[in-house]
């Protein structure tokens, strides 16, 4: 690998087929939004990708190492975004944040 | 001007776009659908949807279409709107690009610090947080419907969804033939 050219040569490999793909989807739903058929195709798939969105969230959280103790993180985190339209960014940097004035602050004095 | 705003969107997506795939969607989704309407939801929900079923990563993906939609609703054509899908992308994939050339050394010395495994430890919840709060979010009458405005819509929507759970989770079906199952059947019931 030459460094900076490898990187970037590889960086662009990876994106490019994918944004070739998705630019053709955009133009062909440019002109077929409002094709009755592809409408109710999108009607029963739209569902179905929100299951797909739902379903692993559990499984994330088993892998996380989600207990008792830290529930509260999650459930507030996606409360704050859903319900009052918190921006997401402002969740994780407080996470972060959060999880770095734990280690400092709080955790000695647990011992 | 368009083009700087869609920059600077999809950059700080890149930065903040912690846990990756489905931990993004919430912050594009708050971004692109919420704050600068550049779409919406049901449309969101259609490219993650396509996303699914072609290679390559939703972040990148929607970067692209958002950044090819905003330029076509400003009113400009389709080689703006490409320029658009461009500068969408390119923006998403900077700062970790950035960051990985910066700090791929630095970054497998510091990662087992107690610093950051601490930070780290905040971060993991939270980005289950993330995942739960973008799907409560596509739980909407635009993907869903409503049981007064269209029951037969939204009960429909609730079986597909419920049987895509089970489908993928439990008898662990393909999710791609499940979302092609699904189609199908908005096909023969909703249209």
């Amino acid at each position: 690998m030459r460094r900076l050219p490898g990187a970037f040569c590889s960086a662009l490999g990876t994106a490019l087929p994918s944004f070739i793909i998705i630019l053709l989807i955009a133009m062909f739903f440019a002109n077929f939004q409002d094709n009755p058929v592809v409408e109710a195709i999108f009607r029963g798939i739209r569902p179905a990708v929100v299951a797909l969105i739902a379903a692993p969230t559990f499984s994330l959280a088993r892998s996380a190492k989600i207990s008792l103790a830290n529930c509260w993180i999650p459930i507030a985190g996606a409360l704050a975004i859903w319900l009052m339209r918190v921006n997401p960014v402002v969740v994780i940097l407080a996470a972060g944040i959060g999880g770095y004035l734990y280690g400092k602050l709080v955790k000695p004095t647990e011992k | 001007m368009i083009f700087l705003t869609l920059f600077i969107t999809f950059f700080e997506i890149g930065l903040f776009g912690f846990g990756g795939g489905y931990g993004m969607l919430s912050l594009i989704q708050t971004e692109v659908v919420y704050h600068h309407g550049w779409m919406t939801s049901a449309e969101f929900t259609n490219i993650v949807a396509v996303s699914q079923m072609t290679p390559g990563p939703i972040g990148i993906n929607s970067a692209t279409y958002c950044g090819f939609k905003a330029v076509q609703n400003a009113g400009m054509g389709h080689t703006m709107a490409m320029l658009g899908s461009a500068t969408a992308t390119l923006a998403l994939v900077l700062p970790s690009f950035i960051l990985m050339i910066l700090i791929a050394r630095m970054f497998f010395k510091y990662m087992r610090t107690p610093i950051m495994e601490s930070i780290f430890a905040g971060l993991r919840p939270a980005v289950v947080g993330l995942l739960a709060a973008a799907a409560l979010l596509l739980m909407n009458k635009e993907n869903f419907s409503t049981p007064n405005d269209n029951p037969w819509h939204f009960w429909i929507s609730v079986a597909l969804f419920i049987a895509t759970w089970i489908g993928t989770k439990v008898m662990k079906i393909n999710p791609i033939i499940m979302l092609l199952f699904a189609g199908f059947a908005g096909l023969l019931l909703l249209y």
